[in-house]
């Protein structure tokens, strides 16, 4: 089993992926992700370290009755979506893609138009 | 009668490896009272990894800790219902961690489904090659000489800091179909139509406008990473 030797390697696009998998973002697909997870995460503070898988409800099928919850945020998205065109906007960045330097241009017509 | 008494006083399901409690809970129709109690001891084993995998990848998607609490349950209730698992494909991987992988693809698998009705995704062999594709999960990432190395935890929270950066900027919108795409989308194959379905239904866009967003994705992240490592 491994130790504390391995040194970090450059992120790339080349690389990119397996930190994903790594990390949290997507799902383990090697006992090594498995290993980074939880050592990354161990002391973390998991809100539900001491909720139980209720077997009893799986089995009599009792489970899927149950009400749920739905508290997605993706409300935020048009907010964060916003923030990240202005902060392009803002740098003035050379490398902005076409696509988005139309968008923004649509944006700006809109706004003009309804003045 | 007497021979099933026999039978379950000899079965110490706690120190029988996670593999064959999972054959056993494949039993449940002839042996209902040992395959409950092989799922029960099942869950003991997997549920605090998988509660942490949940609560993780749920707060990349923007969920809250009770819908990583439901979707383990449905992670788990899937491995009751359809135990898929199979042992043959997790060649050179210890058993332990291939069943570990496998019930953390089936939770990101439900996960990535929930939002559709607010319950436990539907058996769908669309899912399975996510779930079941071990051939190319197995060591893909290995060391060449296996040996499983992991880096310093300070390098870890540095690298968790970048990729976070990397992804900062985008909504949520594009964070999901980014992760979608790479969690489901196979080489020279289409994504899964009823995971594209999903996706254009729960953020209320168009095939065309989820394109645009995934380019869009991939085009930050790669211009994030060109400038991080100076090629800009």
């Amino acid at each position: 089993m491994g130790t504390n030797k391995k040194s970090l390697e450059k992120l790339t696009e080349e690389n990119f992926d397996i930190w994903l998998h790594s990390l949290g973002f997507l799902y383990p697909m090697s006992s090594v992700h498995l290993q980074r997870f939880d050592k990354l995460y161990e002391d973390y503070d998991f809100k539900l370290k001491n909720k139980k898988i209720d077997t009893k409800a799986i089995i009599d099928q009792s489970f899927c009755s149950k009400p749920i919850i739905s508290d997605n945020t993706l409300n935020l998205t048009l907010e964060t979506e916003i923030k990240s065109l202005k902060m392009v906007a803002r740098k003035g960045d050379k490398n902005i893609p076409q696509r988005i330097i139309d968008k923004m241009k649509q944006n700006h017509k809109k706004k003009d138009d309804q003045n | 009668m007497k021979v099933e008494q026999k039978i379950d006083t000899e079965i110490s399901f706690e120190t029988l490896p996670s593999d064959e409690l999972i054959e056993y809970i494949s039993f449940k129709t002839e042996y209902p009272e040992e395959a409950e109690k092989a799922f029960v001891e099942f869950c003991s084993r997997f549920e605090r990894k998988i509660f942490e995998k949940s609560e993780i990848y749920c707060s990349k998607f923007g969920y809250s800790e009770a819908v990583a609490e439901y979707i383990a349950h449905c992670a788990f209730a899937r491995v009751w219902k359809y135990h898929s698992f199979d042992k043959g494909k997790a060649k050179k991987q210890n058993i332990e961690d291939s069943i570990h992988i496998w019930l953390c693809a089936i939770l990101y698998n439900e996960m990535v489904k929930y939002h559709k009705s607010h319950s436990c995704a539907e058996k769908n062999d669309e899912d399975l090659p996510i779930i079941e594709s071990f051939d190319q999960l197995i060591d893909y990432y290995l060391d060449n000489d296996g040996e499983d190395l992991i880096e310093k935890k300070k390098d870890l929270k540095n690298r968790l800091e970048e990729i976070e950066r990397s992804l900062q900027g985008l909504s949520i919108k594009h964070r999901t179909i980014y992760l979608t795409y790479k969690a489901y989308k196979e080489e020279g194959k289409y994504l899964p139509r009823n995971v594209s379905k999903n996706l254009c239904e729960r953020l209320n866009l168009t095939q065309a406008s989820i394109r645009v967003y995934r380019m869009e994705a991939e085009s930050h992240i790669k211009n994030y990473l060109s400038y991080l490592n100076g090629n800009k």
